[in-house]
């Protein structure tokens, strides 16, 4: 055992969301290019089916609340999107009928843009 | 069933020696008493309030198609459409009581009238928002709870404004005084999550740049047309529905609400500075002397919705013969139930008094 052996805890980073410090233009964006984004339950249906594992709830979540608050983004969520095959079937099990595929080639445009933080 | 129905029109006139008392004149009430009048029933309307609507008056819109609360009274309250109707308003029922076959209305605390039935529609109190300290109502002047910001709406909404300003945000917290143990509630009140609903739209379409966070626990949406509206809220609106309760509220030093919560969605804590906490506050049962002995066990501070006796055949006959429950006195209900409930309760009524005649 290393004689470097940590000390039992440490600090870490706050990991509260300030929603106060909400930065609403890339949701804005988003949002105005895929309106029913907004209508998203949360109910997992698209992560479930996906194929290659993209988390589209986390980015459901993400654009719905926080992508205006860097947090979330730059925690890597929509970053998986780059892995998507723009396959549909997240598009096909929406209850709400929301734009996912729209969405995910949107995203990825801003993620090109570097308007999200890769 | 049909041949009873049949001999109606000439029968009704021996209805009409029976009393039929109906304690309250919100919408159940109101409902109860003009159904049973133009069935031909001499009607006794009670009301402690010297006016007729109870909580209806204090309400601005109704959910979900966001008709101005007057279409309600607009019918209701119409005295072309009431035959026979005895009003005692501004008089308080303090009990019922039975003596040998017939119930006894006890009123004012000395004076006693008699009748053949008793519709009781006494309804509903507001759940005291005070009893959850967490959320500060009656400690912090900006927590309010949804009949709060329904009479603002029905009165000057203006009154949210600081000063010339527009309010910036606004959060509604589901579930104040419903599904909580804590506070002896133990059921969902079924209209709050609509009501925060059409509250946050409301809001929106006030103030267009304030921004507005409803935090629930599920939403439960459940009547024709309220998920429509739950999801017009998201996408017309851009309501933000955060999955999780809120744990406290504080005021900062500007006199605005500091928020605490878990986004359960996210698995994180949020917090959020907000002008208004709006608490939707839950239905719990109204005064407890109305209740006959034994009917009912209750819970919590000690009162109890009152309870049919077989709930899956009518919703309005209770255990003791002659007394018929209409509207939120035997559990939360929207308004078009509690007409609905009132009418079914009139014509039960009717039922009973024809064939008890019949039998004597």
């Amino acid at each position: 055992m290393s004689t470097q052996e940590k000390f039992g805890f440490g600090m870490n980073e706050g990991r509260m969301l300030d929603l106060d410090l909400v930065d609403e233009r890339l949701n804005d964006k988003l949002t105005q290019k895929v309106p029913s984004w907004r209508s998203c339950l949360r109910c997992g249906a698209c992560v479930a089916t996906c194929p290659v594992g993209i988390g589209m709830l986390g980015m459901a979540t993400a654009a719905g609340i926080n992508c205006r608050n860097r947090q979330v983004t730059a925690s890597g969520n929509p970053v998986t999107v780059k892995n998507c095959l723009l396959c549909g079937k997240c598009q096909l099990v929406c209850p709400r009928g929301i734009q996912t595929r729209l969405m995910a080639i949107e995203l990825m445009k801003e993620i090109q843009n570097h308007a999200i933080a890769v | 069933m049909s041949e009873r129905l049949k001999h109606n029109p000439d029968n009704q006139s021996s209805t009409t020696s029976h009393r039929v008392a109906v304690i309250g004149a919100g919408p159940a009430g109101a409902a109860a008493a003009q159904t049973a009048s133009m069935l031909g029933l001499a009607v006794d309307w009670y009301e402690k309030e010297t006016f007729a609507g109870g909580k209806l008056n204090r309400y601005y819109q109704l959910f979900p198609g966001r008709e101005e609360a007057e279409v309600v009274y607009r019918d209701l309250f119409d005295p072309n459409h009431y035959r026979e109707v005895n009003k005692q308003f501004g008089r308080f029922v303090t009990g019922i009581e039975k003596q040998a076959g017939r119930l006894r209305i006890l009123v004012d605390e000395s004076q006693a009238k008699d009748a053949d039935a008793v519709i009781v529609a006494n309804g509903f109190d507001f759940f005291d928002a005070r009893l959850k300290e967490e959320f500060g109502y009656g400690i912090y002047p900006r927590v309010i709870t949804s009949p709060d910001l329904e009479y603002h709406f029905k009165t000057d909404i203006s009154r949210l404004r600081r000063g010339e300003e527009d309010p910036e945000a606004v959060a509604f917290v589901h579930c104040v005084g419903s599904r909580d143990q804590q506070v002896g509630v133990p059921y969902c009140s079924r209209v709050c999550c609509i009501t925060g609903i059409k509250q946050a739209i409301e809001i929106r379409e006030q103030f267009p740049r304030c921004r507005v966070y409803n935090f629930y626990i599920d939403i439960r949406a459940y009547g024709n047309g309220y998920e429509e509206l739950y999801r017009q809220a998201q996408e017309e609106y851009a309501i933000r529905f955060i999955r999780g309760r809120v744990s406290e509220a504080s005021e900062d030093q500007y006199g605005r609400i500091r928020v605490k919560a878990e986004d359960t969605l996210l698995g994180k804590p949020v917090k959020l500075t907000v002008d208004w906490l709006v608490l939707l506050v839950g239905m719990v049962p109204a005064c407890p002397e109305l209740m006959l002995n034994g009917q009912s066990d209750s819970h919590g501070n000690g009162r109890s919705f009152l309870k049919a006796d077989n709930p899956h055949a009518s919703q309005a006959v209770a255990s003791c013969p002659g007394l018929f429950l209409a509207g939120a006195c035997s559990g939360p209900m929207s308004i078009p139930e509690s007409v609905a409930s009132g009418r079914s309760a009139a014509v039960q009524v009717f039922e009973y008094l024809k064939n008890r005649n019949s039998s004597l």
